[in-house]
């Protein structure tokens, strides 16, 4: 069976994402959940809170991951791509395993919500922009984001990515803060 | 047998320093020991909400007291005013080796002296056992705490969201 990318990019196979919880190509209105590598430790909260705000408001969930360039690079080389090859980010994005790891939490609250998921992935080192832009050109309904640090005492160190987003995104934003 | 004076097995009851505050009141230094555990838990279940900043101390005691586990496990200077625990300041090494400082003061011993000196003494602590360096985060906001840090010498370093690092060679 071949995946076929859809007009935007979104090439949802390489993550696995099951039949019934993929978001097909009309879909309309959805919510971003952007994960990177310093969401492992919260992608439960991510996906659960993800599927509750997408299941009440009655959209999509869409996960974004934005690679800084140098993890673009970092990745491309893993895979053995030429030096000057510029892959798409999606096509990359299966190796990030907090975002794999946050479609596989998804499935089931999604099919429990009756909602669906796609993926996308963007490349920039403003990462803060590059989610407020993804915001922008999905014109989603919410942006949801994880973001609280604690430094080596314990104080609690809101991120600056999650600051960026809260105060330059389109839409409502939902602060999923750990416990 | 021994030399030692009886009633004190170790040095580390010895006070690093006293001060008296601005009010009057005799504050002593001391690294942490165990005995002081419990007036710290006390301390910071006491301690008012609205001085709470960046997520510490943590609002309940159970959460206080997983927190405490992990700050006594390196460096801990107590103040100590009446037998009670006033103040504590804890360096608690990042992932390059570099420290970080974090220091609460009692509502009731704000304003008087106290955490300059509980610092002064913390430090000089802290450089005769080999620590070069300190960092602490800082809301940019908090413009009271921010004020002290500045007075001690603290230089910023860069910024985090809201936050500030400063830091100050020992």
């Amino acid at each position: 069976m071949s995946e076929t990318a859809a007009s935007d990019g979104r090439v949802d196979g390489e993550l696995g994402v099951a039949g019934d919880v993929r978001t097909h190509a009309d879909a309309h209105d959805t919510v971003v959940l952007p994960v990177g590598y310093s969401d492992a430790g919260r992608v439960e909260h991510l996906a659960r809170t993800a599927a509750e705000v997408a299941g009440m408001m009655e959209t999509t969930v869409r996960v974004l991951h934005v690679f800084t360039e140098a993890r673009y690079r970092e990745v491309c080389d893993r895979l053995n791509y030429p030096a000057d090859a510029r892959p798409a980010p999606e096509d990359l994005v299966g190796r990030v395993a907090p975002v794999r790891d946050v479609t596989n939490l998804l499935e089931d609250p999604l099919r429990a919500w009756g909602t669906t998921m796609d993926v996308t992935a963007r490349v920039g080192d403003d990462v803060g922009g590059e989610i407020v832009a993804a915001a922008e050109a999905a014109d989603a309904k919410r942006v949801l984001v994880g973001g609280r640090r604690r430094t080596p005492t314990g104080k609690v160190v809101f991120g600056s990515t999650a600051q960026r987003v809260m105060l330059s995104a389109p839409c409502p934003v939902t602060f999923v803060r750990d416990h | 047998m021994s030399s030692e004076p009886t009633g004190r097995t170790t040095t580390a009851d010895v006070p690093l320093d006293r001060v008296v505050d601005d009010a009057d009141r005799v504050v002593a230094f001391e690294r942490y020991r165990p005995e002081h555990y419990g007036g710290l838990v006390e301390m910071y279940d006491d301690f008012p909400p609205e001085q709470r900043a960046q997520g510490l101390p943590p609002a309940t005691e159970s959460a206080i007291t997983e927190w405490l586990a992990v700050l006594l496990d390196h460096v801990s200077v107590v103040a100590v005013h009446d037998g009670a625990v006033v103040g504590h300041a804890a360096l608690v090494p990042d992932d390059a080796g570099n420290h970080e400082l974090g220091v609460f003061v009692d509502d009731d011993y704000q304003d008087a002296g106290v955490g300059s000196a509980l610092l002064e003494a913390t430090f000089e602590y802290a450089r005769s056992i080999g620590i070069a360096d300190v960092w602490l985060s800082v809301a940019r906001s908090n413009h009271r705490a921010r004020h002290v840090y500045d007075a001690l010498g603290f230089a910023e370093a860069g910024e985090k969201g809201r936050s500030l690092r400063l830091v100050r060679e020992l």
